[in-house]
């Protein structure tokens, strides 16, 4: 799912020890120094922006509410990060991870070629989303070295969730359900797609989650889109939604279509699911007309089939009549012996 | 000014520097204070990355992404013709080579995705000429649409800042003041908000919100900027938790007086150093001389995004003229020894003779019940 990128988060975002405890952070460093020795770095530069910022959180815990931030990971020795904003303003971002070493971005490039050191290698998580020019800044900086991607080997890494992960992920599978009922509830009581798209991300929130984003469709059995104009508000009969919620950085997300009358489509949508969800099994494939990601601290963390052990998936099955669609969706774990359904959008 | 009287500066720019093809790239960062001269001269925010070709001969093409995104595209800009896509680059490629595009120039290179950028490079070419400064030069003045949606977006600041004095209360962390404002923007017609808001009994500067609880004796500092339609404006506040000591209420009282005075020397033809010079001149005369620089100020205000940030930071190095129809804030935001990090700013456009303050109220040192 995409949403639109929000110009600053402004959620709690803090560090919470009690929640994600320094050794679970720990524990992912080790998994991440170990694949950086198999490639034979000293040095991991790992990117997070306010659109996306799954890497980074999974090794640092930062959420960067501002804008680009690195984080530089050596093979040995404390890690550090570098952050948008004035000296004065690193306190307050240091309240968001368990790093000590929080510093202003500065010069980038130079930061990050003493960083890394006469004649050793840069690898990267998350480069490819890095803006062009600062990329440039940072390659001229280290050049003739080329930068080394991590991206395929430390995907995996972060795929497989930890228990606490997916007990987290668990919590935002019920700010989901809250969010779900809130957006059929309004459009029920006869309100605009807007209002219902609100209501959800009120219901979200009061339930205590940490950010949620809700979109409609603009047309009757439309794909769900932002809903950023005053505009937006129409009445439509069917109605498709399309909602991500956030728990201490987990995300859930998942269609649900609201219609009046049963329709075919919808009914289709169903069985799909359900036949996929019946069939779903380690290793196995989704089939034709049901659409996953693995989701976690970003709404998409890696591709969908063939199902891993450990990951977790948003499922979205849909069908179409005519120039309508209808969308319904489960978030799926997938365990060594069969699968856990941590949400599944019910009749709406 | 429309949007097609923007186009067609832009054209005339184009014609003098010979360039025979735009392409404006959008990575879809709508920021605050960010350039996004795609979305500026599309008037759209696009979901995934986009661009818009222009052509001399005045032909537009918009190319948006994923494709799923244009059925709001075409409702939010039906004029230009649209292309729709899950690939920007193959898209740009294939509309490249219907036509020749003579010589090519760009915008938002440097900011797209890496893995994108190398792509676009391929396709644009190494003798692609950058466009950014150029674009900005002639784009400063806000169209008519954009002004009246800054008020729209003005107002909705207004009433979230009522509504922050309404709910605020002691215990209650600044991060969930940020969200609730957040709703309640939204609720009023915003589809952004730039929300700096933090609080503490004497702060170094004013950050994106914690988790930490307000407190009896703090000031609540907030830059709160709605966008409407894609338009962001702002407006500064500072509040305190139970009533106002009198050295605040005097101090605060200063900065509004060193923002009046930087606010009346706004019109065409001054420079954006004369209204930052203004400021600074009232902070002078009261012996605060030593603290008109960093770190205990920021800037003097700044333009408004989402798309063009002219006529840039409000700084005493800044020579900027001002132009009709520019619009910016005015904020002397600043730290004071004895009262902490404080915000004060109004939102303002260029007029012919003067200028025009967006803002219904004035900034005045205000209270939460706690």
């Amino acid at each position: 799912m995409r949403i639109l990128e929000s110009t600053l988060l402004t959620g709690p975002y803090d560090w919470d020890e009690r929640i994600l405890p320094r050794s679970e952070y720990e524990g992912r460093l080790e998994r991440v120094r170990a694949a950086m020795a198999q490639a034979g770095t000293s040095a991991l530069a790992i990117h997070g922006h306010p659109g996306s910022y799954g890497e980074l959180a999974f090794l640092t815990g930062f959420t960067p509410k501002l804008g680009a931030t690195l984080a530089l990971v050596p093979r040995e020795g404390p890690l550090r990060i570098l952050a948008p904003g004035t000296p004065k303003m690193m306190d307050v971002a240091k309240r968001l991870t368990w790093i000590d070493d929080v510093r202003p971005l500065g010069n980038v490039p130079k930061n990050v070629a003493e960083f890394v050191g006469e004649g050793n290698t840069l690898a990267t998580w998350a480069f490819a989303a890095l803006p062009q020019g600062l990329y440039g800044g940072i390659a001229g900086a280290l050049a003739p070295r080329k930068m080394l991607p991590l991206d395929q080997v430390l995907d995996g890494v972060r795929r497989r969730k930890s228990p606490r992960e997916l007990e987290l992920i668990r919590g935002a599978a019920r700010f989901l359900a809250k969010a779900t009922d809130a957006f059929a509830a309004s459009l029920r009581a006869g309100k605009g797609v807007r209002s219902a798209a609100l209501a959800a991300e009120r219901a979200a929130i009061a339930a205590g989650a940490q950010d949620a984003r809700a979109m409609a469709s603009l047309s009757p059995g439309g794909v769900p889109l932002p809903l950023d104009a005053v505009s937006d508000e129409r009445l439509l009969d069917p109605a498709n939604g399309a909602i991500a919620v956030q728990n201490h950085g987990y995300w859930a997300s998942g269609y649900v279509s609201v219609a009046r009358k049963p329709c075919t489509a919808e009914a289709r949508a169903r069985e799909a699911l359900a036949a996929a969800l019946r069939d779903a099994q380690p290793g196995g494939r989704l089939p034709t007309g049901v659409a996953a990601n693995t989701i976690g601290l970003s709404l998409e963390e890696g591709p969908g089939s063939p199902l891993e052990v450990g990951a977790v998936y948003a499922m979205t099955a849909s069908a179409a009549d005519g120039c309508e669609t209808a969308y319904t969706s489960a978030l799926v774990a997938v365990k060594e012996k069969g699968c856990e359904i941590l949400w599944q959008s019910g009749p709406a | 000014m429309n949007r097609a009287e923007r186009i067609e500066r832009v054209l005339r720019r184009m014609a003098a520097e010979r360039v025979d093809t735009l392409i404006a790239l959008s990575n879809a960062k709508h920021h605050l204070a960010r350039v996004n001269l795609a979305a500026h001269l599309m008037g759209y925010r696009a979901l995934g990355e986009s661009a818009l070709v222009l052509r001399a001969d005045s032909s537009e093409r918009l190319i948006i992404t994923p494709a799923y995104d244009g059925e709001r595209a075409a409702l939010r800009r039906p004029e230009p013709p649209l292309t729709a896509s899950d690939d920007l680059a193959a898209s740009l490629a294939e509309l490249l080579r219907q036509r020749a595009h003579g010589r090519i120039a760009t915008t938002g290179l440097g900011a797209m995705p890496h893995d994108l950028a190398l792509r676009l490079l391929d396709i644009v070419g190494k003798d692609a000429v950058p466009f950014d400064d150029a674009v900005n030069e002639v784009t400063a003045p806000k169209t008519d649409e954009e002004i009246a949606n800054a008020k729209k977006a003005v107002a909705i600041a207004e009433a979230a800042h009522e509504h922050m004095l309404a709910i605020g209360r002691a215990g209650m962390r600044e991060c969930d003041l940020a969200v609730e404002m957040n709703l309640y923007a939204k609720e009023l017609g915003a589809n952004d908000n730039f929300l700096m808001l933090s609080c503490g009994p004497h702060q170094q500067g004013v950050g994106a919100s914690s988790n930490r609880p307000l407190q009896l004796g703090d000031v609540i500092i907030a830059e709160s900027t709605p966008a409407y339609d894609g338009q962001f404006c702002q407006i500064c506040r500072s509040a305190s938790m139970g009533p106002p000591s009198n050295v605040l209420a005097e101090k605060y009282a200063l900065l509004v007086r060193a923002m009046r005075a930087g606010i009346e020397t706004i019109r065409p033809g001054k420079k954006v150093s004369d209204v930052a010079g203004a400021i600074d001149a009232v902070m002078t005369e009261a012996g605060y001389e030593k603290y008109n620089h960093p770190p205990y100020l920021n800037r003097r205000g700044h333009g408004m995004g989402t798309g063009s940030m002219a006529p840039g930071d409000i700084d005493v190095s800044n020579p900027t003229v001002l132009e009709e129809d520019m619009v910016f804030v005015v904020h002397p935001n600043q730290y004071l020894p004895e009262t902490g990090y404080l915000l004060c700013g109004e939102p303002v456009r260029v007029t012919a003779t003067g200028c025009e303050k967006l803002s219904k109220t004035w900034a005045a040192i205000e209270a939460l019940k706690g």
